[in-house]
């Protein structure tokens, strides 16, 4: 017994070490080409100008003459703006609407829950490119079906939606919260079902009604499912671009920049103008807004792990 | 509930699911639009008393779409970038995993929280390092450039280790006393047993790869390489006036996906659900 043990061991410390070995060779190779060298890249290019056609393509050091000209930039401005109006819209009303939703299906059982629930999954699985095109339809001004549909309904004005400045920015997140709502629901129903029955039962017995329920057992139960949504939808908000770029006229971000966000930007200034150090500032500035939801994400992340 | 009347329940019931349907048809209405439309001539969609059924079927907007867009080798680029992507994603999620959870040596800690600090530089952070690396290493316009930042995934390993760690020990050990090394004891012990988390994060992959936009735009050039959104993105910019054709593409792009889904709709949600709530 205790010699097999000691040979145990010994194999295994040799194999370990080359699997181990290998491995880490790798992923610490590709971190390093696809992660921190190209961070370190983007931070040295923001202090350069950068001409792709002059050899070596670093003109001179200009210090921080882009971050002065992106932060004075009105561009900029409206989009970094919008990017966080995104966010509280996105985040909060997303969540409310899921909750309730959640909520709601809890209590259906049987064919009945699983149909609703392959309803409103279905946006989620199909691209969000071809979908934010659907919606560029529905958006159709004055006589397109949902302006159509206001205005017969509720006999509101007829809309122009995505090429209304004010409300522009609203349609394209309405269309977002579609599309991702359903994993939210699924995540949150998954997390319901995990509280005890008894819990339910109990309040019953006490008098407690449904929407009593709902605020006293349910939605403190939920909190890690809340907080990681929270945090996974906020990365999402700083990085969203699909949307944007399928569902307004070239060159995007319009009707007067309306819905301008920072990931458009980014790509508009980089590849369109081949502004590269003023992309490279906004890209930082992303990076910046990400940082302390991804650090608790990770830290999530690491608080979980065994 | 007990103390309600059964009339009275069977109207809370109706109401509930009332709601509940309202919401949902209202969910699924863009799809049936897409599908309507597609059909519909140009002067059908815009005009003032809209038709929401087609008055004929118009195949014009289809023409269109197969006439001015390669689809179907948009269609196999897509597959085929975002297949090598999960094939990747769940090789090495799995055997890092494997290696994070049942693997004790030193840096194991610290080489775990490098792996997450990636989701720090997603391709929007990078993306001009990106580019010029891509060129540099003359990859821009290939498959190797299009999937090139997507192989490793920090969630994908954080979520294989989560569950490999929960494999007991002494299956592992026992494999060891008769000799197995690790790559094996990882082909025959680790991989038969992850089998539902790797379909759940196989989905999940595919389906995050085949909507990625921003970095297939930056490193594609020709017509020949172009994935779907960035097809129809270019589509739709040339072909604005003819809102039909962008639902025909739109079609041709959605109703496979949503015929797959049909018919795996529950390893879907549970594989969604499953890699939402473990962590």
């Amino acid at each position: 017994m205790d010699e097999s043990a000691v040979i145990n061991t010994k194999s295994r410390s040799r194999n370990t070490n080359w699997f181990v070995l290998i491995a880490s060779v790798f992923l610490t190779g590709y971190y390093v080409l696809i992660s921190a060298w190209p961070f370190l890249y983007n931070l040295f290019i923001s202090f350069w100008k950068v001409n792709l056609a002059s050899p070596g393509i670093y003109e001179r050091f200009v210090g921080t003459a882009y971050y002065e000209q992106v932060f004075t930039d009105p561009v900029f401005i409206r989009s970094f703006l919008n990017t966080l109006i995104y966010l509280a819209v996105f985040v909060v009303v997303g969540l409310v609407i899921s909750l309730v939703l959640a909520g709601l299906i809890q209590r259906t059982h049987g064919v009945v829950k699983k149909v609703f629930i392959a309803m409103y999954f279905a946006p989620v699985i199909t691209s969000q490119a071809a979908t934010a095109l659907v919606w560029k339809l529905i958006y159709y001004p004055k006589v397109g079906i949902l302006a159509t549909f206001l205005t017969s309904a509720f006999g509101a004005q007829p809309q122009t939606f995505l090429q209304d400045p004010r409300i522009a920015l609203f349609c394209i997140i309405l269309l977002d919260m579609w599309k991702s709502i359903g994993l939210e629901t699924v995540i949150l129903l998954a997390g319901i079902e995990e509280i005890p029955d008894s819990l339910f039962e109990a309040s019953v017995m006490d008098g407690a009604r449904p929407f009593q329920q709902f605020l006293r057992i349910t939605l403190p139960l939920l909190r890690p499912q809340i907080f990681f949504l929270v945090v996974i939808k906020s990365i999402y908000v700083f990085k969203v671009f699909i949307p944007v770029y399928m569902m307004t006229n070239y060159p995007q971000g319009g009707p007067m920049h309306s819905t301008q966000v920072l990931a458009l930007n980014l790509y508009q200034q980089s590849f369109q103008n081949l502004r590269f150090s003023y992309g490279a500032v906004v890209s930082l500035v992303i990076f910046m807004l990400m940082l302390c939801f991804v650090i608790m994400q990770i830290r999530y992340y690491r608080s979980e792990a065994h | 509930m007990m103390k309600h009347k059964p009339a009275f329940h069977y109207f809370k019931r109706t109401l509930l699911h009332g709601v509940l349907g309202v919401g949902a048809i209202g969910f699924v209405f863009p799809f049936v639009w897409m599908i309507l439309s597609s059909f519909m001539t140009n002067q059908e969609i815009t005009s003032s008393p809209i038709t929401l059924v087609p008055r004929s079927l118009f195949f014009g907007n289809f023409q269109l779409v197969f006439h001015e867009i390669p689809i179907m080798r948009s269609w196999l680029n897509s597959l085929l970038t975002a297949g090598l992507v999960v094939f990747f994603v769940l090789f090495s999620s799995s055997i890092t995993g494997f290696m994070f959870a049942k693997m004790r040596f030193k840096g194991n800690n610290t080489l775990f929280t490098l792996v997450l600090s990636s989701l720090l530089f997603p391709a929007h952070v990078i993306l001009i390092p990106l580019y010029l690396l891509a060129s540099r290493l003359k990859l821009l316009d290939s498959y190797v450039g299009i999937i090139l930042p997507f192989l490793i995934s920090g969630f994908g390993v954080f979520l294989l280790r989560q569950f490999i760690y929960g494999i007991p020990d002494s299956l592992i050990d026992a494999a060891r006393m008769d000799g197995a090394s690790n790559i094996r004891i990882y082909m025959q012990i680790i991989l038969p047993l992850i089998r539902p988390i790797l379909s759940a994060l196989g989905i999940l992959i595919f389906v995050w790869t085949y909507d990625e936009l921003l970095w297939p735009l930056t490193v594609i050039n020709s017509n020949e390489m172009k994935t779907i959104p960035v097809v129809l993105g270019h589509f739709t910019r040339a072909h604005g006036q003819y809102p039909g054709a962008s639902m025909a593409a739109a079609a041709l792009v959605v109703v496979p996906v949503i015929i797959v889904y049909l018919f795996f709709q529950r390893n879907f949600t549970k594989g969604m659900s499953m890699t939402g709530t473990k962590y």
